[in-house]
């Protein structure tokens, strides 16, 4: 796939700008984004097409889980840590690459040009609105005005499940709203404007 | 970085997305030779306000909290109310009647934009009832807040109010509103059928943009910096109502 985008999530604006002017030397097609903290990458993630994130991971509040849930969610992006001397191996685990920020500018450059080098899986396509069926079936309830609880006791599944399929929904559309998921619906003619109250 | 130095045309040449933001500090265009100080004190504007309300629209990195906080409040009080002004008064009027114009411009699947104004016509409504309610009643209180805390005293009528609704309420409120903004871009970009009238259609989405950006800087200068100056008041005036007891 060509471009993509990639974050850069860094509090001290000296090593963001650090990182950005180091990748934008090694001329990625790559689109960079940046951030100062999590809320913001979140954002840049539901924004646009993120396939790479660099982030220090201090700046994310319960990193364990969240980095648990972000690589089921989002099993196309891989993440890069940034070493400041003082992360744990438990924090480590969740990485796909490690970058401190100790080194030198040529191990710098070595470790990123591997990095934004890597190929995804296999087999793990970047279909961006590509929903599956099941994600298509709640879509079209939550679009007809259904609760989470309404959902769940229409399909048997937890509502656990479905806030999480709901949130795929969101990062694959790029939309947040129950009413704009509702003129999605309708224009690709997934509920008529009878079934949208 | 913008300074007082500056000339202003210059300014419009380096950025003129600012120029809705210099307007609502009553400076209109023809600036002629002037630089940005001579502006200022002609038109009585506080110069050190105004630039860092430029600074800060023009670039999204730079957001000088201290500095900020440090100003009257009254000075960032007008400021939002001039902006709620702008939005409610010209632009979101605007991208309505240019929606109008797209479905009067469509000869097919006119449905499909009657759905995006319906949509827009409810993001709207929360846009305007969010902006009456700051207008008339988070504002005043404020300026109430102030007032009082000045004078070193509190009526009943305050006190009651920042118990029953302290800024700390108001906070949690602002989500919605850019969300919705935010999808009808989406919807628009990805997911329309493309109008016969393309231009019209791109034009809407950069005011939708533009829109956007503002509304962003809004809610920062309110989220950061008068809800933290509200809070210290607040704090104040309890210490107050604590020691006439």
């Amino acid at each position: 796939m060509r471009g993509g985008g990639i974050i850069i999530a860094e509090n001290f604006y000296l090593i963001r700008k650090g990182l950005i002017a180091l990748l934008e030397s090694l001329d990625t097609p790559l689109r960079i984004h940046e951030a100062a903290d999590w809320e913001s990458t979140r954002d840049l993630m539901v924004r646009y097409s993120v396939n790479m994130i660099i982030i220090n991971p201090e700046l994310i509040p319960d990193a364990k889980t969240e980095l648990h849930s972000l690589k089921m969610s989002h099993h196309i992006i891989t993440l890069m840590a940034i070493d400041k001397g003082n992360l744990s191996d438990n924090i480590k685990k969740h990485f796909d690459e490690i970058i401190s920020i100790s080194g030198n500018k040529s191990e710098l450059i070595t470790r990123l040009r591997n990095f934004i080098g890597q190929k995804k899986r296999e087999g793990e396509k970047t279909n961006n609105t590509g929903l599956s069926i099941r994600e298509t079936d709640i879509l079209k309830l939550v679009a007809r005005g259904y609760t989470n609880q309404e959902i769940a006791d229409q399909l048997f599944i937890s509502t656990h499940t479905v806030i999480s399929h709901r949130k795929n929904i969101v990062s694959k559309l790029g939309i947040k709203t129950v009413a704009g998921l509702t003129v999605y619906a309708l224009l690709n003619n997934l509920i008529n404007m009878d079934d949208a109250r | 970085m913008i300074t007082g130095s500056m000339k202003m045309a210059d300014v419009i040449h380096l950025d003129h997305s600012l120029l809705p933001i210099i307007n609502r500090f009553g400076i209109q265009l023809g600036f002629g030779d002037k630089d940005v100080e001579e502006i200022c004190r002609e038109k009585n504007v506080n110069i050190d306000f105004f630039l860092e309300i430029l600074n800060i629209f023009h670039d999204p990195n730079y957001f000088p909290k201290d500095h900020l906080q440090e100003f009257d409040m009254e000075l960032i009080l007008t400021y939002l109310e001039k902006t709620h002004e702008f939005y409610l008064e010209y632009e979101v009027p605007k991208i309505e009647s240019l929606i109008n114009e797209l479905i009067s411009s469509c000869e097919i699947r006119k449905e499909n934009i009657y759905l995006l104004r319906n949509f827009f016509m409810n993001y709207k409504e929360e846009l305007t009832t969010h902006i009456k309610r700051e207008d008339e009643t988070v504002y005043p209180y404020i300026r109430q807040l102030v007032k009082e805390v000045q004078i070193e005293k509190i009526s009943e009528s305050l006190k009651a109010q920042m118990n029953e609704y302290p800024i700390e309420a108001f906070a949690v409120e602002h989500d919605n509103v850019e969300e919705k903004l935010f999808d009808l871009k989406n919807i628009i970009i990805k997911y329309l059928p493309p109008p016969k009238n393309s231009n019209l259609c791109n034009f809407i989405l950069f005011r939708l943009f533009e829109l956007e950006k503002d509304l962003n800087d809004h809610a920062r200068l309110e989220d950061v910096i008068l809800i933290d100056k509200v809070k210290e008041l607040e704090k104040g005036a309890k210490e107050l109502l604590k020691l006439k007891k």
